[in-house]
């Protein structure tokens, strides 16, 4: 279970985040929904310590993340955001790896881990050894999930992951994130601007208007029944 | 072609102490510059870039006989110019190797450090393999400049194939200076070819299909 509470992130004047409390819990996808300036970037970058709130806390299970150690935390922490950044240098299961073993895992361990992750998202063996270019964007995506489980977090951070791939690619890969979520029982914490993506894949979804402020959480469902105001209605087209 | 053959040995012998005295300012010069540009501060890089581009704008020579008053190394011999040479590659280097690091994209480096890699280990995977080509690039000019460079080492009495120039003009012999400009050439052209294979061999990805896992 990952807690916001009363989080708060200022660069100078600038506002990012403001007072955002929220509760992701376990095993579930809860989406932030938000056009760009409403915080959900740097409200997901928080649970990884990339943004340290200027006030508040954020808490995983229970534990404040202020006394943790960064390095530490994001190796226990799934991320992927819409640029890739897969190393263009290192073939496909060598990506993967490097991840592992720079956690830790021997370099037997962290290729079979690579081979595990990158044939539950559905990466040909055949593509392995390739590197990064020679793939689609969809399955350089792929990978980019792949490498983000494989030091097999419970929590999974996704930044607009889909939002470079064309709509059918995109789609699949929705479907992709799904039954691995629930084959993994991952925490996603999940940030689109889509609502169809936002409906498609919350259990919770929270719709954020500027600075994080929070206009209507719940389901999906609740949601698109009752909408909590005009801006929820017009963002989610109902 | 007959003074290259009687003098065929001690040609050679003048290349290799040419080589000699080149390969420690190449080697040393870059990697000081190469791990310089990554450690200098961001707020720094002005400051830094001003003092390297006045060094490398002081006249080869004048260094040469500066520096042993500087910092007390003997004014005859090699010891001088290696320490000039070096001063000269990391000026050179240090601009060339900044702008290689700049060109990582920063998606890459912020999903890699998002995913736990440490400062070192981030310099290690991503940083260093892919500035690989700009680094490569600036290593080719740094070799070139500093193998035609320390022939001027000649003059404060380091015997390479600067030796040939000032010999050849003093007794006016036209082919030795004629060796001595071909020597210097083929020697930064094996560096150049070297360097440019390297290149190749550390960006498979760029060149190559990868292998099968």
């Amino acid at each position: 279970m990952i807690e916001f509470v009363n989080a708060s992130k200022t660069y100078g004047d600038v506002v990012a985040l403001a007072d955002f409390s929220a509760v992701v819990p376990s095993g579930t996808i809860t989406v932030l929904m938000g056009l760009s300036g409403s915080g959900k970037t740097t409200a997901v970058r928080m649970v990884n310590k990339m943004v340290i709130p200027s006030s508040g806390a954020v808490l995983i299970d229970g534990v404040d993340l202020a006394a943790q150690n960064a390095v530490t935390l994001r190796r226990s922490i799934g991320y992927v955001m819409q640029d890739i950044g897969l190393l263009p240098h290192k073939t496909v299961l060598d990506n993967v790896a490097l991840i592992a073993s720079i956690a830790g895992q021997s370099r037997e361990t962290a290729r079979r881990n690579a081979r595990e992750m990158l044939s539950l998202v559905g990466i040909d063996p055949a593509s392995f050894g390739r590197f990064p270019r020679q793939l689609s964007g969809g399955q350089q995506q792929r990978v980019g999930v792949a490498r983000a489980l494989a030091t097999k977090p419970n929590i999974l951070l996704m930044d607009e992951p889909f939002g470079a791939v064309d709509p059918i690619v995109r789609e699949d890969l929705q479907d992709e994130l799904l039954r691995i979520q629930r084959e993994l029982k991952l925490t996603v914490l999940f940030v689109t601007h889509d609502r169809q993506e936002a409906l498609k894949l919350a259990d919770q979804l929270i719709v954020l208007s500027q600075q994080g402020t929070i206009e209507q959480s719940g389901t999906p469902r609740e949601l698109v029944k009752k909408p909590a105001n005009d801006f929820v209605r017009k963002l989610l087209g109902v | 072609m007959d003074w290259f053959f009687a003098n065929a040995s001690f040609v050679g012998g003048l290349a290799l102490t040419h080589l000699s005295i080149v390969i420690v300012p190449i080697i040393v010069g870059s990697i000081l510059a190469i791990v310089g540009a990554r450690l200098v501060r961001v707020r720094w890089v002005p400051g830094t870039s001003a003092v390297l581009s006045a060094v490398y704008a002081i006249p080869s020579l004048a260094l040469f006989v500066v520096l042993p008053a500087l910092i007390g190394t003997p004014f005859i011999g090699p010891t001088n110019v290696i320490i000039a040479l070096t001063v000269y590659a990391v000026a050179s280097m240090f601009f060339s190797a900044r702008d290689a690091f700049a060109q990582v994209p920063s998606s890459t480096k912020t999903t890699a450090t998002a995913l736990g890699m440490s400062r070192f280990q981030l310099f290690v995977h991503v940083e260093l393999p892919m500035a690989v080509p700009g680094l490569i690039s600036g290593l080719r000019v740094v070799s070139a400049s500093t193998v035609s460079m320390a022939a001027i080492g000649a003059v404060v009495g380091v015997r390479n194939l600067g030796y040939l120039f000032l010999d050849g003009f003093q007794r006016r012999i036209p082919e030795e200076i004629g060796m001595g400009l071909l020597a210097v050439f083929v020697i930064a052209m094996a560096f150049d070819l070297g360097l440019w294979l390297l290149g190749r061999a550390l960006t498979p990805w760029r060149t190559g299909g990868g292998h099968r896992a």
